[in-house]
């Protein structure tokens, strides 16, 4: 399918693993881990892989952050460029300083993105309700990633947009990364260009641009250079992420930028040493 | 690319919800022809809201890519006796082969008596039907009328009723319930047109139910073809299965000669 003569590496920072309580087969057991990502370096070259644990998701953020920093502490990092998604604790809602030394604690475990899933865990997500995390977050260029899906509170596709424009409005240090899940982004063209022309630090990843030339478009009317590469697996193969931005009309360089070299910019410029 | 592709299902002209900038009928006949698709069976958007308008549109299409494309008529149920005219007017004429019905977009169950004459005459005539079909939920309502087990009395009844259940079911448990259909109806078909790239599941639709009956559909522009071609051609299936979805089976069932 592919003619292009690019070596195209991609980071992917939505790989999901462990037992997925829904489905057998969206389960990933953890002793595969290593296997699949050598598998994916191999046949797709995904050079570095962001993990999140579906422990944290459906039964307790805590416990999947722990698993995935244990999980992110074997694996050779001179073979392997991995990194973990961690989660919003409960406990963190105690205080903001508590907040800011986990968010230190989980940097040097391996973490690079903390996920805010605001409807399935319960808390707020608003620029004054979690002014606190935010400026911690701000403070340390610390980038979130956050679920359509989440902010979608009548569960019909009625998004309050302008809440994420005033979020990134507010703490212009945070890269704010919003993930499709399965919401249909493909209709969502233009509400996702304007969040990225309005705001210097809204990020789209792709794997759910699902629309006729949609990633080409949103390159040309907004800009590749707030596109993330990501496969959502294992609810996606991994082709299927990786052929659509081989066979795109993007330049390489866009690609580029699309694959790896945005995401690899945004851990970069964390500021915690 | 060794393969040639038949994409059964896509859509031309403008639908004011779904901005895609790059829309015209020449970017998706194009991004078709350049990703190997070799023909293509189309329904106007205009023939879900006006099945007199709406064949204006199609033979407008048709006649401009004449060697690439064939047509849906649309069925519209609230409208069911303009529609059957035009089906028997057009049916068979000029590349149009077969019928589309949009029970959600036209909030009518597929098991509703106004559809009878619309079964009766597919299998009279011997064409295909291609019915939109997807899973009920709370947070996309309106498709409880495109519920894919409200066809099940209707295949039984019209035994000769060939029918496609588009998207195979759109998610979740409900691709068993039609792989559950499939195994019963052997004049059953499914594609996986729109957003169903879910991991393993053309697999799993092979492994039970064989691929002589899985068309290839992207639902352009709503989906992009890339994505499409990626899931056929790297599913863990062999080669006569890919050839079969690819085109074989569409060519068989439309009687298109390439």
């Amino acid at each position: 399918m592919n003619d292009t003569i690019l070596d195209l590496k991609f980071y992917d920072i939505n790989f999901w693993i462990g037992e997925n309580p829904l489905s057998a087969k969206l389960s990933i057991r953890e002793q595969n881990l290593v296997k699949i990502l050598d598998a994916r370096k191999k046949n797709f070259k995904i050079e570095g892989t962001a993990i999140l644990h579906f422990k944290a998701f459906f039964l307790n953020p805590r416990l999947g952050n722990d698993i995935v920093a244990n999980l992110l502490s074997t694996i050779d990092k001179e073979t392997l460029d991995v990194s973990g998604v961690m989660f919003m604790e409960q406990d963190y809602f105690t205080s903001p300083e508590h907040f800011k030394g986990n968010i230190v604690k989980r940097f040097n475990q391996g973490f690079r993105i903390i996920a805010f899933f605001p409807k399935t865990h319960k808390y707020p997500f608003e620029a004054n309700c979690c002014r606190e995390f935010y400026e911690v977050l701000n403070y340390y260029n610390f980038p979130m990633v956050i679920n359509l899906d989440e902010i979608d509170i009548t569960g019909n596709k009625n998004i309050e947009w302008d809440k994420l424009l005033i979020i990134a409005d507010k703490f212009p240090n945070m890269p704010i990364i919003i993930d499709g899940g399965l919401s249909k982004e493909l209709m969502y063209t233009s509400y996702l260009s304007l969040l990225i022309k309005n705001s210097s630090n809204i990020y789209i990843n792709i794997h759910n641009l699902f629309a006729m030339n949609q990633i080409e478009d949103l390159t040309k009317y907004a800009s590749a250079d707030r596109l993330i590469f990501d496969t959502y697996f294992p609810y996606y193969d991994t082709y299927i992420s990786t052929e659509r931005l081989i066979n795109s009309t993007l330049d390489n360089s866009e690609k580029e930028k699309i694959a790896i070299l945005n995401i690899k910019k945004i851990f970069h410029e964390i500021g915690i040493n | 690319m060794n393969y040639k592709i038949i994409d059964t299902h896509l859509h031309l002209g403008p639908y004011g919800p779904l901005y895609v900038p790059s829309n015209s009928e020449d970017n998706v006949i194009n991004l078709l022809k350049k990703f190997n698709v070799i023909k293509a069976i189309c329904s106007h958007h205009l023939g879900f809201v006006s099945v007199e308008n709406g064949i204006e549109g199609l033979f407008k299409v048709l006649g401009k890519y004449k060697n690439f494309l064939y047509g849906y008529l649309v069925f519209n149920p609230n409208f069911s006796k303009i529609s059957l005219e035009i089906i028997k007017k057009y049916i068979g004429y000029k590349n149009i082969i077969g019928v589309k019905i949009h029970p959600s977009w036209h909030q009518c169950y597929p098991n509703d008596l106004k559809y009878n004459d619309l079964w009766n005459i597919a299998e009279e005539k011997n064409f295909p039907i291609l019915s939109h079909s997807w899973s009920t939920s709370v947070g996309n309502p309106i498709q409880r009328f495109s519920n894919p087990l409200l066809f099940k009395n209707v295949v039984k009844n019209h035994p000769n009723l060939k029918l496609i259940l588009a998207h195979a079911g759109g998610r979740g448990e409900y691709f068993y319930k039609v792989m559950n259909l499939l195994e019963e109806n052997e004049n059953l078909y499914v594609d996986f047109a729109g957003d169903v790239f879910f991991r393993g599941l053309l697999k799993e639709f092979v492994s039970n139910v064989g691929s002589g009956r899985i068309l290839f559909g992207t639902d352009l522009p709503w989906t992009d073809v890339r994505y499409h071609i990626a899931n056929v051609l790297y599913a863990d299936i062999n080669e006569r299965h890919k050839k079969n979805i690819l085109s074989l089976n569409a060519l068989k069932l439309f009687n298109i000669e390439v």
